[in-house]
């Protein structure tokens, strides 16, 4: 027999098979039995999808007598939907199907079946069926309204849109995979994507006043009237981005021929650029790279401190975590990158037509943002030390005060992050007093956030490590997906928790003067720190009752 | 080695399975592997021996075509594994250090599907990752996912994936670290019988005894330089140490003093 084997023959189906299976197939272990899971999964992603269809299909036929509308929903949705994809890839590290290709460098496989396969996997994945169902919407809105052309252009769109965004996103996994490589690089690369965001965001503001003919002061246009000018400009620069191209073509005529090509050109520069990340991935010696650095121990003295604070339980926890997010070069890039969102939150408080102005947003829409940004290192928090919650786990430590130290480390980012939009606020002339009760009723809503994070990190341990990292490879794609999907459900729990406080805010806004806005607000942290400790005490003890389940799931085997 | 074992040993030897010129990886400012120059001949169980962080693995992975070189060449079956990587890759097996293993699939599967990435097809991948489960003694546990397996059994499983098409030259990083005695044994005597019939294995290590038991030559790296290389007859001459000197006691003459000392009394206080 032969030794070896030819090295040219195409394993495509192989991998996408292998993409298919380690999506879809349900993270519990030892249970060939537990599809149930895999099931769930596919329902969930159904009702997404279905959701998404009915949003599409209704808006296209409140349309049905204004084609321009009709096309102005098919791109805008494109975007959004985009927009979307991003924001759960940033949130559940990775867009499902996406599985560590860095097993696979060692076989004979080329770039461009890697590529593919991920590609057909992705597309085939639960991310997907957002996309699916709304584009599936806005073609049978299309052909109820009579509109064939629309229909057909919203299909073909699905088609240009589903492969232009992922393999936009595996570009940028690609890419970030790297930069764990080097700490420098990594840290000039997120400096940079900050700046450009920021840029971007004061880009699309000046522009927009500029198409509505507004004033430099600016002028307080209507939703409509706002949307519309930033449809102008954006318009026409819609068939030259990745995603939004997809439906920008349906103008129809001979204008749809050179936007058809921008579309194709698109995915091959997409597509060559992910062959080549990977090949600069696969001779990196990612292979071993992706290995973790090992939790750290509490420090001797700080555990032996005669200091009052060192006898305070939670302290050395406290200290580890915030030294562990501050040195970790890839938590310290993310860290970075999420500065630019008080940023944008500073921007667009300046938009002209002052939706972000409002009460509501500087009550509780600017925070959140900050909860989003916060979501990917708290909702999973005791994933990120991975094989050194090992340590943890055997300490004769309670559980509340490992959670609580995990908490005010997280707590003091949060801090970090609220300074920037407070700073405007104040800047901008809102009263110190009022000031004050936002900076209460904003470490009230952090408090019930994070005492919610702790739950579903309790309940549901996902050995992953930060975006761009290896994938852990006992976890599955749709895993990663519902990760997601719960992520966005904690943050909205939280505002839901804490709206009777939101309202009392809104409602004594103007009547009773600074003095009982601040009391009004002390009242909020008094609920907010309550609910908190009942959250923490909860989510301790449910720690101590699956504290095998989650040695199990995080630590062995990292 | 040269007291040893395997019979035929290099006696089958057709040319060079590796050859290492000059090869140089730097990390920023540290070298990792510094002008490693080293020739591995067909047919030979080659023991790459080193403390930790000797450069072993890294060596490995640019053999492998995983890591770029900063500077050198290296050759595969007279093939550069960067120019070629298909082919170099068709031709090679490999047991990182680092299991690279998809967890979610069962040994069975994880096999199998080693077997049709190097090209084989549907059945007879499927028939040899069954054997391979019975050869690891793992064939009740094939049903099983691999997140479930022990260490050893992840490594058996490894090894399957890795020998599955047959290479022609095999590389192990640590391989055998957490296996047991008795699988250990049979193991050994698969890997020796695959020497004889011409297969070349690149088996890094830092276990002496094992590096001693098995090995025709050896290369003992520190610091990313060859200390010594050689059967461990040639290395005692060379070193001019006495002929019924361990491989341990040539490692330590050829790397230096071993490590340890006051630093830490109080452990034994």
């Amino acid at each position: 027999m032969a030794h070896g084997v030819s090295a040219s023959r195409g394993r495509l189906g192989v991998l996408v098979r292998l993409h298919f299976l380690l999506t879809w197939r349900p993270q519990k272990r030892g249970g060939a039995s537990d599809w149930a899971g895999g099931l769930l999964l596919v329902l969930l992603a159904s009702l997404v999808g279905l959701m998404a269809f009915g949003v599409s299909f209704g808006m296209t036929m409140a349309a049905s007598d204004k084609p321009a509308v009709q096309e102005l929903v098919l791109w805008a949705g494109a975007g959004v939907l985009l927009l979307f994809y991003v924001l759960m890839g940033s949130m559940a590290e990775t867009v499902a199907g996406g599985i560590d290709v860095s097993l696979l460098f060692h076989y004979p496989v080329t770039q461009r079946d890697m590529v593919l396969s991920e590609l057909i996997a992705r597309i085939a994945g639960p991310a997907s069926f957002p996309g699916l169902g709304f584009f599936a919407g806005c073609a049978a809105g299309g052909l109820w309204a009579g509109r064939p052309a629309l229909a057909l252009a919203a299909l073909l769109a699905l088609l240009i849109w589903l492969v232009q965004a992922n393999l936009l996103m595996m570009a940028l996994d690609y890419a970030l995979f790297h930069i764990r490589r080097s700490r420098r690089f990594g840290e000039a690369l997120a400096l940079a994507g900050s700046a450009l965001f920021v840029g971007l965001i004061l880009l699309q503001n000046i522009m927009a006043q500029h198409a509505a003919g507004a004033s430099s002061q600016g002028v307080a246009l209507s939703v409509p009237g706002w949307l519309s000018a930033a449809g102008r400009v954006l318009v026409p620069l819609a068939p030259l981005l990745p995603g939004a191209s997809a439906a920008s073509w349906i103008v129809g005529g001979w204008a749809v021929i050179p936007r058809a090509g921008v579309a194709g050109a698109l995915i091959a520069g997409l597509f060559a650029a992910d062959r080549l990340l990977l090949m600069r991935l696969a001779q990196s010696g990612a292979v071993e790279s992706g290995r973790r650095p090992a939790g750290r121990a509490v420090d001797r003295h700080v555990a032996r401190g005669r200091r009052r604070v060192d006898r305070f339980l939670p302290w050395p926890f406290f200290v580890k975590d915030l030294r562990y997010l501050a040195r970790d070069p890839l938590l310290r890039t993310s860290l970075l990158s999420i500065v630019a969102l008080p940023f944008f939150v500073v921007f667009i408080i300046n938009e002209p037509s002052g939706l972000f102005a409002g009460a509501w947003f500087q009550h509780f829409g600017f925070l959140l943002f900050l909860l989003l940004a916060l979501s990917r290192f708290a909702t999973n928090n005791l994933a990120i030390e991975r094989s050194g919650l090992g340590l943890v786990l055997g300490s004769p430590v309670p559980r509340w005060a490992v959670l609580a130290g995990k908490n005010m480390a997280l707590m003091a980012l949060f801090l970090c992050l609220l300074v920037v939009p407070m700073g405007f606020f104040v800047w901008k002339g809102m009263p110190p007093a009022e000031a004050g009760a936002t900076v209460l009723t904003a470490l009230a809503t952090c408090a019930v956030y994070l005492g919610l994070a702790n739950l579903l990190a309790v309940l549901m341990p996902v050995p992953v490590a930060p975006r761009g990292r290896r994938l852990m490879p006992q976890v599955s794609g749709g895993v990663m997906f519902l990760l997601g999907l719960l992520n966005v459900a904690v943050v909205a729990a939280t505002e839901i928790a804490l709206l009777p406080l939101l309202l009392g805010r809104l409602a004594f806004s103007d009547a009773p003067g600074p003095v009982a806005g601040l009391l009004l607000a002390l009242a909020g942290v008094l609920y907010g720190l309550v609910l908190y400790l009942l959250l923490l005490a909860w989510a301790s003890r449910l720690m101590e009752r699956r504290e095998s389940a989650i040695y199990e799931a995080l630590v062995r085997g990292s | 080695m040269d007291e040893n074992p395997q019979g035929a040993r290099v006696s089958r030897a057709s040319g060079e399975a590796v050859r290492f010129d000059a090869l140089t990886r730097r990390f920023g400012d540290r070298v990792a592997v510094n002008g490693l120059t080293l020739t591995v001949n067909e047919g030979e169980f080659f023991g790459f021996l080193g403390p930790n962080g000797a450069g072993k693995s890294t060596t490995i992975k640019m053999a492998t075509g995983l890591l770029r070189p900063t500077s050198g060449s290296i050759r595969v079956f007279g093939l550069d594994p960067f120019t070629r990587p298909m082919d170099v890759k068709g031709r090679i097996g490999l047991v990182p250090e680092e299991l690279a293993l998809y967890e979610r699939l069962t040994g069975f599967e994880a096999l199998t599907f080693a077997g049709r990435l190097y090209g084989l097809d549907e059945t007879t991948a499927k028939q040899r990752a069954m054997d391979l489960l019975a050869w690891l003694g793992l064939e009740e546990d094939g049903g099983k996912l691999i997140v479930d397996y022990s260490t050893g059994m992840k490594k058996k499983a490894a090894l399957g994936c890795a020998v599955i098409h047959r290479p022609r030259l095999l590389f192990l990083d640590e391989p055998f670290s957490g296996i047991d005695p008795l699988a250990l044994k049979g193991i050994k005597e698969v890997l020796q019988q695959m020497v004889r019939e011409g297969v070349t294995v690149f088996f890094s290590s830092h276990v002496m005894e094992l590096v001693e038991r098995l090995c025709t030559r050896v290369a003992i790296l520190h610091r990313g330089e060859v200390h010594a290389v050689g059967t461990l007859a040639e290395m005692r001459a060379n070193l001019g140490l006495a002929g019924d000197a361990t491989l341990e006691d040539v490692f330590v003459t050829a790397v230096g003093e071993p490590i340890g000392g006051e630093e830490a009394a109080w452990l034994t206080e």
